[in-house]
């Protein structure tokens, strides 16, 4: 991967800071596995204590144990994540498609985070968005922040040319959602699950376009682009990088809680750790 | 069978990408149709050099729909072979191989202009200044060209100043209608997007340093930000440079700037614009590439030249080792990289520019002649004509000048400020 060794320095920076305090003995023990995180994470977080030459006893810190749900509950890897997968669904719809994201009329369907981050971004290159859900409230905070919403199912207008369904929030798209008009495409944006594995699109569709897949939609012609299949390594590494890092901090937090005789896991250090790595990731 | 195709099989996959790339092109369609019911082009002989990709291929069949005899070259580089295959099928004549070396590039251009064309639609004036220097008994029968890059037209002006351009050229680049969305949306866009498809990393709190804030800067710079960049513009005009101050850009010297730069991109169409103490300054890892572009705007050769060592590293990424130990990522070797290593710029946006080149190639045909061995603006209306069809497909309305209006515009007397009577003013 042509930009590995960026990834390195960013992780080893984390390394660096953090090497004092893993370093200081209060993590000794026997083998650990990392079994309730994305096989990524583990492997990169092992193999980083492996390089600061620390042990972790998976029984002696309930810290450990809480990694999977700490995880979850970050703000800062949550936000990065988010982040990392929009760019990366924008640029594959660039790709799949060859179609412009100024001018275009969009719909993105959600309210959720994803959603928000979409339209953000869509906006900012001159895309005309509307954002499309059933959740009253976000819809209302969405609208605040001078996004144009529209609340209900109503029918993708003949004029919309891209749909992003993110699934936060909103019921799944359908054939029967759209409007009688022009060419669309419609894009799974939902954010995915690590576990799936990805492929590059390689087989042209009856669009002449890999990665386009008709949808039956009445007469409205229709091409569905899944973005999680399709997907680059860009989000997975991203999300392995900043979940690493995250639980670097939060171990880090944790042998220091321990060292202090605190072994009951604080979920306190969550926000800790989030506070840490926002600042690391700042600097 | 052709030499001048790699393998016509290949057509069924590159008629599918020319119809969708249809589905998105009204505008091309629009006027080509207009100039089918006029006859303007009917029987000419159309050379086009361009990008051979499924958009060029939807304005050479539009353009032979409306009656011209089309032919299109295209360089190893910038070309399809599926695409090539579907126009051959279609009755186009291409001479266009993605493998083949510069030597048979021009060839295929020299071929090319020996079908005296009546008409040369260019893309870099690379075909024009050849007819100029190889050929010089075909400009005898061309009524035009017409040009589509900024960096093509450059060379076209110093001829035209020296008195060597002995053919009217349209300087289709500078119509509002390309220039406004081509250089300031679509390189934007297609540019971007391809250098983050080579490195696979997100651009979020990167910081992304612009070399030139014109059209093709300001685009770039647009869908930099949107992406969550810092963006850090150089310039060498001291308006465009405060225009991006204006429009919240960090504005410094390209040195300095190149030494926090995570991506340092040339959008100049300047050889040399970063030159070798620019990569120098780069920190480690960082990465360097071009938006549209010529040759040598990232100083390649003269970097390998103060000691620098290359390696590819990935598809269209080379790892430069620098002298002063640093290493850096050049992306497909400072070529033009949405067109070589991507696919050009979207579909729409190139409909606007193609809307232009069938509206010039019309003024062409129907100017007898007329025109003076120079390069020529695009007139008003071929804008307007272009941008009322792609305003029509958008079924968006726009207003028109009023009486009222039109009677101020046409008066010296009336300034619009209110007038005050002499008498029982207060003033």
């Amino acid at each position: 991967m042509a930009t590995a060794d960026h990834r390195r320095r960013f992780l080893g920076s984390t390394e660096r800071g953090l090497g004092a305090l893993l370093q200081s003995g209060s993590l000794t023990g026997g083998d650990v596995r990392w079994t309730a995180l994305a096989p990524s994470v583990n492997e990169a977080l092992t193999a980083a204590l492996d390089r600061l030459g620390v042990t972790v006893a998976e029984s002696r810190h309930e810290g450990e144990s809480h990694l999977a749900t700490a995880l979850s509950a970050s703000t800062v890897v949550d936000s990065i994540k988010v982040g990392a997968w929009t760019s990366s669904v924008i640029r594959l719809l660039g790709a799949v498609t060859n179609l412009s994201v100024a001018h275009s009329r969009t719909f993105v369907r959600g309210s959720g985070p994803v959603a928000l981050d979409l339209a953000r971004r869509l906006v900012a290159m001159g895309a005309r968005v509307v954002l499309t859900g059933d959740e009253p409230v976000q819809l209302l905070t969405a609208a605040q922040r001078g996004f144009t919403i529209q609340q209900g199912p109503i029918p993708v207008p003949a004029e919309v040319v891209f749909v992003f369904d993110t699934a936060e929030s909103v019921r799944p798209l359908s054939g029967a959602d759209f409007a009688p008009g022009g060419p669309v495409v419609a894009i799974d944006a939902a954010l995915p699950v690590r576990a799936t594995t990805s492929t590059s699109p390689t087989e042209a569709s009856s669009f002449g376009r890999a990665g386009l897949v008709p949808l039956a939609a009445g007469a409205r012609e229709v091409a569905l682009l899944d973005a999680a299949i399709f997907r680059d390594s860009t989000f997975d590494e991203t999300a392995t990088d900043i979940e690493t890092a995250f639980a670097l901090h939060l171990l880090a937090l944790a042998t220091d809680e321990a060292r202090r005789g605190n072994a009951a896991f604080d979920p306190d250090l969550i926000a800790a750790a989030d506070a840490a790595l926002a600042r690391e990731v700042l600097a | 069978m052709s030499d001048r195709i790699v393998d016509p099989s290949l057509w069924h996959e590159g008629q599918a990408k020319i119809e969708w790339a249809s589905r998105f092109m009204p505008v091309t369609r629009s006027v080509a149709a207009q100039l089918k019911e006029s006859g303007s082009v009917a029987g000419k002989r159309i050379a086009l050099v361009l990008v051979l990709e499924p958009k060029t291929a939807n304005l050479a069949l539009e353009l032979a729909a409306a009656g011209a005899d089309v032919s299109v070259m295209c360089g190893a580089s910038n070309t399809r072979d599926d695409t090539a295959a579907a126009l051959e099928r279609a009755g186009v004549a291409v001479f266009a191989r993605s493998d083949a070396s510069p030597q048979q590039d021009r060839d295929f251009a020299l071929r090319l202009l020996d079908g005296r064309p009546d008409i040369l639609v260019d893309d870099g004036s690379s075909v024009t200044r050849l007819a100029h220097t190889e050929r010089p008994g075909v400009l005898d029968g061309l009524i035009g060209a017409t040009e589509e890059t900024t960096s093509g037209l450059r060379p076209l002006r110093v001829m035209e100043r020296s008195g060597e351009l002995r053919i009217p050229v349209l300087a289709v680049n500078d119509a509002r209608c390309k220039t406004l969305f081509d250089n300031g949306y679509g390189t934007g866009q297609s540019t971007l997007f391809t250098m983050l498809d080579l490195l696979t990393v997100p651009l979020d709190r990167s910081h992304v340093v612009v070399a030139g804030f014109g059209h093709v800067g300001r685009g770039f710079a647009k869908h930099a930000a949107a992406l969550g960049a810092r963006v850090t513009i150089a310039e060498v005009d001291p308006v465009r440079a405060l225009e991006a101050v204006f429009a919240g850009y960090a504005v410094d010297t390209l040195e300095h700037a190149a030494s926090t730069a995570d991506l340092l991109v040339s959008a100049t169409g300047i050889a040399h614009t970063i030159d070798v103490q620019h990569v120098l300054a780069l920190p480690e890892g960082a990465a360097v590439a071009v938006a549209g572009g010529v040759d040598q705007e990232i100083a390649i050769d003269a970097l390998v030249d103060a000691g620098a060592s290359r390696r590819s590293v990935a598809h269209a990424v080379e790892r430069f080792t620098l002298p002063n130990g640093r290493s850096v990522l050049v992306l497909d070797d400072g070529d033009c990289i949405n067109c070589s290593a991507g696919e050009g710029n979207p579909i729409e946006i190139m409909d606007l520019s193609f809307g232009v080149q069938a509206s010039a190639v019309d003024y062409l045909a129907r100017s007898g002649g007329e025109l003076g061995n120079a390069v020529h603006l695009i007139p008003a209306e071929v804008d307007d004509r272009v941008a009322r069809a792609k305003l029509a497909s958008l079924n968006a309305r726009i207003d028109v000048t009023s009486a009222a209006q039109r009677r101020f515009l046409d008066s010296w007397q009336h300034t619009g400020r209110r007038a005050k009577a002499a008498e029982g003013s207060d003033a």
